[in-house]
């Protein structure tokens, strides 16, 4: 993208700044097959099949969050953004376990976000016009789970925390889609 | 105009969008079914093939899998037994040559050989 500056000001109009994730999707990178966009906002996805993108429902504890810090090498360099999400779920058994081992396996993964202010986000893809179907991965690290299970203290809880990270080439892009549009591909 | 599924994404059987908040298969209708979780019964799903309306509106959103093409047009069919008008096989042929193969013909018949 050329040097483009723009002025911002969220002193007034106020944004919704709450921040944290209420629920998630997840899916393979590879039963994508094409999305439509409109600078960085994705208006469309086409999938190899129905039923693909598995909705991720975890507590809402002011754990989860999705976050990427822009970094450059050697301070002035190439421009990365290291993706992280921390999504934490109750519970420590047989179940969560197969769960964690098969999201584990998963070599590129792509989750989007419902962000607690209402705003979606795409983790783990990258708009690329130039690429089949409109997108790749994030270009630098593939976007992978690493599962924790925790028993923790009696004095704490028990969990299943899945920490989400890859690293792109730019910012993550948002998504228009609806819910109920997410859950119907 | 009309719109089709480009050739690199037609090996995609079940290829699926949501268009207009609708579900839509693109390359064929097809039935899926999905196992059952602990909080969400087991479903079979039924998706229609797109409109060529649907598929136009999946084009103008700028989705690469769709393509625009242009028809062809259909000629229409020619009666060719009323346009058919025998011709004259030696036409264009000098009238000696045809005289003189004509006489070659009956002093010399073709005899079989041993």
């Amino acid at each position: 993208m050329a040097c483009t500056l723009t002025a911002l000001n969220s002193i007034t109009g106020c944004p919704d700044n709450t921040g944290g994730l209420q629920y998630s999707y997840v899916a393979n990178l590879s039963d994508i097959t094409s999305i439509a966009n409109t600078a960085n906002l994705i208006t469309a996805f086409t999938m190899d099949s129905v039923g693909l993108w598995k909705k991720l429902e975890y507590d809402k504890n002011d754990t989860s969050y999705f976050n990427q810090v822009g970094g450059r090498f050697n301070d002035i360099g190439a421009l990365s953004y290291p993706q992280e999400a921390l999504l934490q779920f109750g519970g420590f058994n047989a179940a969560a376990d197969l769960i964690a081992d098969g999201a584990s396996d998963c070599c590129q993964l792509v989750f989007i976000h419902v962000l607690t202010n209402g705003q979606i986000v795409v983790q783990g893809l990258e708009v690329d016009a130039a690429a089949v179907g409109g997108f790749t991965g994030t270009k630098i690290r593939d976007t992978k789970v690493t599962p924790s299970q925790n028993s923790n203290t009696a004095a704490e809880e028990a969990w299943l925390q899945f920490l989400v990270r890859g690293t792109s080439k730019h910012v993550a892009p948002f998504t228009d889609l609806t819910p109920t549009e997410i859950e119907a591909l | 105009m009309a719109y089709r599924v480009k050739k690199a994404f037609k090996n995609l059987p079940e290829l699926t969008t949501v268009v207009d908040g609708k579900r839509v298969a693109l390359n064929q209708s097809y039935t899926h079914s999905t196992k059952g979780t602990p909080t969400k019964p087991p479903e079979t799903i039924t998706v229609p093939l797109a409109t060529t309306a649907q598929l136009r509106a999946i084009f103008e959103r700028g989705d690469p899998c769709v393509e625009q093409y242009e028809e062809a047009k259909m000629e229409e069919p020619r009666n060719l037994v009323n346009e058919y008008v025998p011709k004259n096989p030696f036409e264009g042929v000098p009238r000696e040559l045809l005289e003189k193969a004509q006489s070659a013909g009956k002093k010399k018949p073709i005899k079989n050989e041993p």
